[in-house]
């Protein structure tokens, strides 16, 4: 809790208090006289009165009173008596022998002192009660300077006396009322702010060599011109030395074009460097447009279940999971090739077997159906671009002859390979590289 | 603008605390925006409704003997402008059912009017007419299509004792006068020509009567006019003879919108506790806030950000919560409008169109915006303390040297048990506003539910609040009514009578005077509804109880002596008690006959509550005594049940905001939850992610954060039900001060009290589980890394 | 002292946000003896730690089969692992990850009351282990923050100790305590390695690294090599120059 906060709750709890002892003071009525509580007792007086059983004093309802009668020859005293003890009067009314009310004297009720004993009795209770509080308070109040001030000093001593024994291990115990630990602390934002520098350092490496790969990528420009120039010089050279000249201007000009070869034979050179640096992958990037990458081998069997459409694919053994080089779209491609074949010219059940050979990193894929096979003499062709089977009825089947060829690109690409033989039927058998 | 980019930051990040936030507007809007647009409202809406059909000032019904005196008593008020006289049909002990909707047989007096009398004042304009009136065509009151749902083409039964007939609803009117049973309990309605010939030629169903409406000079004045008007009648026609009811403009304006405007400031003050919640939820969003971004504070404030640029982004978020909520909420308001419009219709009888009130728009989001932004800013003030190096420290630490209250070593509890208590003391503050919030609306749930018991379950309180005796028949005799009574007192299936008048008496103290509805019997403890709060019911003959409102605009207490003034005649009287009741807009004042005979000494006691006994027909009963006497004799009506027909118009609209209460309730409570638990979560991954790596599975910690929690939320809803046990009386009392209702006696049923306690505690468990089952997605590695959310 | 406790065949992991993938871990093959102090080494992002939690059942393999004494813990569920870990795994970390709110002794128990019921035994057994990683009674009481961060390591390795594991995990144990601290915690899990317990620790240090039996060296999710110091006593000079050199042939 912070002091202001303090001092607004103990000025809230002494306002309330004050406000308590005068709302108290204001309330408690002096001399008040319960009226219904009179009137209640009057009228059974009056009752009692009438019924003729009722004394000229007496206790009614707890209260003892006297009746003072007109007819009574000390009614003044009794009344004048009454007033100076500060006693409750209130009219004894009868009724008179023609129905109208008639008085027939006064009640005086006789009050007791208890009010003022009772007006003391508050006081002290509450006296004693705004005493009780302030002390409280100051109890309260000592207790917090001790524990947000004194005890605070007491835990600095003991840091200080550990930085002093060299253990820089231990950390100042904070608390948001402690403004001492600032110090301390800053040493660990110099660590922050090294490391930091350390790896504004790092990215500024990793930029300047983005800037120079693209400034070799534009330094093939000016080396394209400077062997348009110089081819450009060789013919114009050649022109001259092809006229009459004088032997020794031919020979300057030979040894010239001589010269002019070999800045052109460099240029190429140079060309030819960064076409290899450069061109060489951008075209592999373009060209392929087979990204591999590293993916979970369980992607494969929905590539099957994906083509399962007539219940006919099974596996015979559980794919081990691993990771592979693949593309899973252009694997997915081949795959679909193979089945489709096989639903094309087979149409038999196409059984799937998996095997890993963890020393050859080398993930085998199976796929065997149980139809015709293909003719043993075009079985290295299949793969061939644009071959077809010279059989009749495939010959009937509408098809383009690119399937397996692509396959066995991508496959390529991928850095694995495919086989295609006959075993009891037709069966391809694709190899994954395994990461 | 750089503060807005953060805030929006600030918004997307903490997207369920957000949520709540903007959940909590939007309700704290519609409550805020519906009461205020009534409230604000009501008052122009009534004049215009009336200045509409050019309506009566005041209403008298008279039995049209006394025609040209009542004429004369009217001219010779300063006040009087015009006036029209009309013939109508006063049935006194009618009652009606609809036999289309197959409601229970109603018991109310009705005064039949012509329809095709050409009128100035009070003109009829008839909502969803016949397209061709029949003829036994019924015009009623509007309130009957609202409330009680009444359509055009339904059939009414009217029942007057033995005889019955049938008229078919052509249609519906609105007067204020009439409005609403609950303020006047008589229908006016209206017949064609023939057949309101016909019906006049039928002394069965009533008597001939006439039917005055007055305009005066001003609207305002109506009351005063009244008086004027009821202090001469009573000189050419004595106490309950002849004249039937005056009513006067500014009377029935309050207490048409009496009800409505308690049900309004319900809501308003529903919705200043949702503030209030919002509030809890801001003060705790903005510290966990700090708490968690001290140190993109301290950058930003490196970066050169000033404090004051900072606490504007946290004001800048919240103003743009504050919009969006508000925005919601009046737009949820706007939706609601139509049964926004049958609650005030119903309640005030008089067709309510709900529309878009540029003030109270304005109004609700001053409120909501000063309440929101002033929060936010104090709690978020902390950050001017913050310099950009104590932020850089990651953060403010906080450490606790406590002492070890579950040592593990020794603990009897189970581990995971002792687990959940550890952390229950741990997060003390949270848990202390999650329970304190749970509390609060623990309570307002006891409230609602004690409420809704009260209205429409068991209405004994609630009638009791009214101040009505709970007679079940009440008979007027018109002559020999003391060997009548005791006849009657003396019949099988009585269980009790008593008699008990009231008359307008005109009270007195110095030089202030009021006019209270004084009620007069012999002996006060026979009756069997106490309105009496504070003192006692008179006794002797100079005594008077005066209800607090009377007791109010005298200027006068306990204990003071006031006088009555009654046809000249002036007595004292002693004030020896408060009393208390909801009807006649809470005047009331009470004397003995005693009392009453030293104002008129030839006065008799001419009405006469007849308690049945247990399982006796009233209606049965109400026949057979006019069988036996004749209405020549003797007026009977019953008398119960026309209080409970008032108190049903009234159910429909305490049903729909008790319900909408109580959903609300259960939202805020998953919704307060839900954060405080979340919250919890992403400050503890690191913990809870130690943990599983350690071995605890995810139901441990389940279990552990339910060990944490489920003490705060059954102790706060067990706490907050006790509350409502206790505060739901005094709460209702501070609410109808205004009624000059001091103190309330509903019923509390403890079993509502058990069922609070326990439907909050299962809510609040089954959203525990539900937030705290993220645990189980949850694999300890992930719980390291930043990235839970 | 040849039979494997814990064997991982062709371990990946992947991490997928989004469209991205990003594979971790790539068909890893680690055989873990009994008694083995393995240290995984290699440089930020090369996948040590994910290896780590991998292996001890925290979390679980994208591929791959992990077994312990020939039990396939890669197929348990979340709640069974969790069992498996508090029974035969014990963790120390380089944040230390005491929990703030309770006192050292409490920060034991609360590992070692979910294996066994017997406080009495456990507050007895972890009295002893904190005496022997060199704590005194006087920490019993004390609040983690109260301690300094070797001190409050060495408690972590007691809680780690706690039920008697058959494998520590250790991520970095020594990588936010200052020397003396290092050499006193790693002096702590040497002992604890000569009574029998195997431990796998990721480290960056190679002071620390040297004083392992096995090193191997991961590299984009991919074990590239590994080193046998077995063969050399612990205080044998020799190990440092010859980890060393393994560690510059891998470009460390």
């Amino acid at each position: 809790m912070k002091i202001r906060n303090m001092v607004i709750l103990f000025t809230v709890i002494m306002l309330g208090a004050y406000l308590a002892v005068i709302g108290t003071i204001n309330a408690s009525q002096i001399n008040r006289v319960d009226v219904t509580e009179i009137n209640q007792v009057a009228k059974t007086i009056e009752q009692d009165w009438h019924a003729g059983d009722a004394e000229e004093s007496g206790t009614n309802g707890g209260m003892s009173y006297q009746i003072a009668l007109v007819t009574d020859e000390n009614y003044q005293a009794l009344l004048f008596d009454g007033i100076r003890n500060r006693q409750t009067i209130i009219d004894l009314i009868g009724t008179a022998a023609d129905g109208q009310e008639e008085l027939l004297g006064k009640i005086i009720i006789r009050t007791d002192g208890s009010e003022e004993a009772t007006m003391k009795r508050n006081l002290i209770v509450m006296i004693t009660l705004t005493f009780g509080l302030v002390m409280l308070m100051v109890y309260l109040l000592i207790g917090r300077v001790h524990t947000t001030i004194l005890r605070p000093f007491g835990v600095m001593k003991g840091f200080a006396r550990k930085i002093a024994d060299g253990d820089l291990e231990f950390r100042l115990p904070m608390d948001r009322g402690n403004y001492f630990g600032a110090f301390t602390e800053s040493f660990d934002l110099m660590r922050e702010e090294l490391r930091k520098a350390r790896q504004g350092e790092y990215q500024a490496n990793i930029s300047k060599k983005e800037l120079v790969a693209e400034l070799s990528h534009d330094i093939k420009t000016p080396v394209a011109t400077i062997k348009a120039i110089c081819e450009l010089l060789e013919i114009k050279l050649a022109q001259l030395s092809a006229g009459d000249l004088s032997g020794s201007t031919a020979t300057t000009i030979s040894e010239s074009i001589a010269k002019i070869a070999v800045i052109d034979a460099k240029a190429d050179t140079i060309d030819a460097l960064i076409s290899n640096l450069f061109h060489a992958t951008l075209e592999e990037l373009e060209m392929l447009k087979v990204n591999v990458s590293e993916q979970p081998s369980t992607v494969i069997v929905s590539m099957f279940t994906d083509m399962d459409n007539f219940g006919k694919i099974h596996f015979k053994n559980e794919l081990p999971a691993c990771l592979i080089f693949c593309d899973s779209l252009r694997l997915g491609q081949v795959i679909d090739n193979i089945i489709s074949n096989s639903y094309k010219y087979a149409d038999t059940d196409i059984d799937i077997w998996f095997n890993l050979d963890k020393t050859d990193k080398k993930l085998t894929i199976k796929i065997k159906d149980y139809g015709a096979g293909v003719d043993p003499d075009e079985c290295p062709l299949v793969c061939e671009k644009f071959f077809r089977g010279s059989g009749e009825s495939i010959q009937n089947t509408p098809g383009s002859g690119l399937g397996l060829y692509l396959a066995r690109q991508f496959m390529a690409a991928m850095g694995g390979s495919i086989r295609c033989y006959n075993e009891d039927g037709f069966t391809v058998e694709l190899g994954i590289r395994v990461v | 603008m750089n503060i807005l980019m953060i805030a929006t930051n600030n918004i997307k990040k903490a997207k369920v605390a957000t949520a709540t936030l903007i959940i909590l507007i939007a309700i704290a809007t519609i409550f805020l925006y519906v009461g205020i647009s009534v409230l604000s409202n009501m008052d122009s809406f009534i004049d215009e409704k009336n200045a509409e059909t050019n309506g009566a000032h005041l209403i008298a019904i008279t039995d049209g003997a006394h025609d040209q005196e009542i004429q004369d008593i009217y001219q010779s008020i300063e006040a009087y402008s015009y006036s029209e006289r009309e013939e109508g049909m006063m049935s006194m002990s009618s009652s009606f059912q609809n036999v289309s909707t197959g409601e229970e047989a109603n018991s109310i007096p009705a005064v039949f009017l012509n329809l095709d009398t050409a009128r100035e004042i009070s003109q009829v304009k008839i909502i969803d007419p016949a397209d061709q009136m029949p003829k036994n065509g019924v015009i009623v009151p509007y309130v009957l299509k609202v409330a009680n749902g009444y359509q055009t083409g339904d059939t009414l039964k009217m029942t007057v004792d033995d005889a019955s007939t049938e008229f078919e609803i052509a249609g519906f009117y609105e007067d204020l006068m009439f409005a609403s049973p609950s303020n006047v309990s008589m229908y006016k309605l209206f017949l064609g020509d023939q057949q309101f010939q016909e019906f006049l030629a039928q002394p069965e169903y009533g008597s001939k009567c006439s039917y005055i409406a007055v305009i005066t000079d001003d609207i305002n004045g109506t009351e005063a006019f009244e008086s004027e008007y009821i202090k001469e009648i009573k000189t050419i026609m004595p106490e309950g003879t002849g004249s039937y009811a005056s009513l006067s403009y500014g009377t029935m304006k309050t207490g048409v919108a009496i009800f409505i405007d308690i049900i309004m400031a319900v809501l308003l003050s529903f919705s200043i506790i949702i503030l209030a919640i919002a509030a809890i939820v801001i003060k705790f969003s903005t510290t966990t806030h700090i708490e968690n971004n001290i140190k993109n504070i301290g950058t930003l404030a490196a970066m050169g950000y000033t404090t004051r640029q900072i606490l504007g982004s946290i004001l800048v978020e919240y103003l743009l919560m504050t919009a969006v909520g508000f925005m919601v909420g009046l737009a949820a308001a706007l939706l609601i409008s139509p049964l926004i419009t049958n609650v005030v219709s119903s309640s005030i009888g008089l067709r309510w169109a709900t529309g878009l009130y540029p003030q109270a728009v304005l109004a609700s989001l001053g409120v909501i915006t000063i309440a929101v932004l002033g929060i936010s800013y104090f709690s978020a003030a902390k950050i001017k303390k913050i310099t950009p190096l104590t932020a850089l420290r990651s953060g403010i630490e906080t450490h606790h040297f406590g002492k070890n209250r579950i040592p593990l070593d020794q603990t009897k509890l189970s581990l995971n048990t002792a687990m959940g208590f550890k952390s229950l003391i741990f997060n003390k503050r949270q848990n202390l506003i999650a329970g304190l919030i749970i509390m609060l609306l623990s309570l307002v749930t006891v409230f609602s539910l004690v409420s809704y018991y009260n209205f429409s379950v068991d209405k004994t309180a609630m009638i009791k609040l009214i101040g009505l005796e709970t007679a079940e028949v009440q008979v007027t005799a018109l002559a020999d009514e003391a060997e009548i009574f005791d006849e009657i007192a003396a019949m099988p299936g009585v269980e009790d009578t008593i008699r008990l008048n009231s008359f307008d008496g005109m009270i007195k103290f110095k030089d202030k005077e009021s006019s209270a509805n004084t009620r007069v019997t012999a002996d006060y403890s026979r009756l069997k509804v106490n309105t009496c709060v504070k003192g006692r019911m008179p006794v002797h003959d100079n005594e008077i109880a005066i209800t607090s409102i009377v007791l109010d605009n005298l200027g006068a207490q306990m204990g003071d002596t006031v006088s009555i003034d009654y046809n000249g005649t002036t007595r004292e009287f002693l004030v020896v008690g408060i009393t208390q009741q909801f009807n006649m807009l809470g005047r009331g004042a009470a004397i003995t006959t005693a009392g009453m005979k030293k104002l008129v000494p030839s006065y008799q006691e001419q009405n006469l509550m007849i308690y049945l006994a247990e399982g006796q027909d009233t209606e049965k009963f109400v026949t057979k005594i006019n069988n036996q006497y004749g209405t020549e004799k003797l007026q009977t009506n019953s008398y119960f049940a026309s209080i409970e027909m008032m108190l049903d118009s009234f159910e429909a609209s305490i049903k729909i905001v008790v319900t909408g209460c109580l959903g609300i309730i259960a939202v805020i409570i998953v919704f307060v939850l839900f954060l405080v638990i979340r919250v919890r979560i992403l400050r503890e991954r690191t913990r809870l992610g130690v943990s599983k790596a350690l071995g605890f599975t995810a139901y441990q910690l389940i279990g552990q954060i339910l060990i944490s929690q489920m003490p705060v939320i059954i102790g706060a809803a067990v706490v907050g039900a006790i509350a409502g046990y206790f505060a739901t009386n005094p709460m209702l009392a501070l609410m109808l001060a205004a009624n000059g209702i001091l103190n309330c006696d509903f019923y509390v049923d403890p079993s509502l009290v058990i069922l609070t306690a326990i439907g909050i505690s299962l809510l609040g468990l089954v959203t525990v589980l539900i937030v705290a089952g993220k645990i189980r997605k949850i694999s300890p590695c992930q719980m390291f890394e930043e990235g839970v959310d | 002292m040849s039979n494997t406790i814990l064997k991982a065949e062709m371990l990946s992991k992947t991490y997928s946000n989004g469209s991205i993938m990003q594979h971790v871990l790539k068909n890893l093959n680690i055989e873990i003896k009994a008694g083995d102090f393995t240290v995984i080494m290699g440089s930020s992002g090369s996948g040590k730690s994910t290896l780590l939690y991998a292996l001890s059942g925290m979390d679980k393999p994208t591929l791959g089969t992990i077994d312990f004494k020939g039990e396939a813990i890669s197929n348990y569920s979340n709640d069974k692992l969790a069992v498996f870990r508090r029974k035969h795994c014990g963790f120390v970390f380089q944040q230390i990850y005491l929990n703030d709110t309770m006192t050292v002794l409490d920060n034991i128990m609360i590992s070692g009351l979910l294996v066994s019921r017997d406080k009495k035994a456990i507050a007895n057994r972890a009295k002893e282990l904190l005496q022997q990683v060199g704590l005194s009674d006087a920490c019993y009481h004390k609040y983690p923050s109260q301690l300094s961060g070797g001190e409050a390591q060495r408690v972590a390795i007691v809680r780690a100790l706690i039920n008697a594991p058959e494998i520590v995990f250790a991520d970095e144990p020594t990588g936010a305590l200052n020397s003396t601290n290092a050499i006193n915690v790693l002096d702590v899990m040497t002992e604890v390695n000569a009574s029998g317990q195997s431990i796998i620790m990721v480290t960056h240090d190679i002071k620390t690294a040297r004083r392992a039996n096995r090193i191997l060296y991961l590299k984009d999710g991919v074990i590239i090599d590994e080193l046998n110091l077995g063969a050399y006593r612990k205080d044998d000079p020799d190990r440092h120059q010859i980890l060393r050199e393994f560690l510059e042939s891998m470009g460390w």
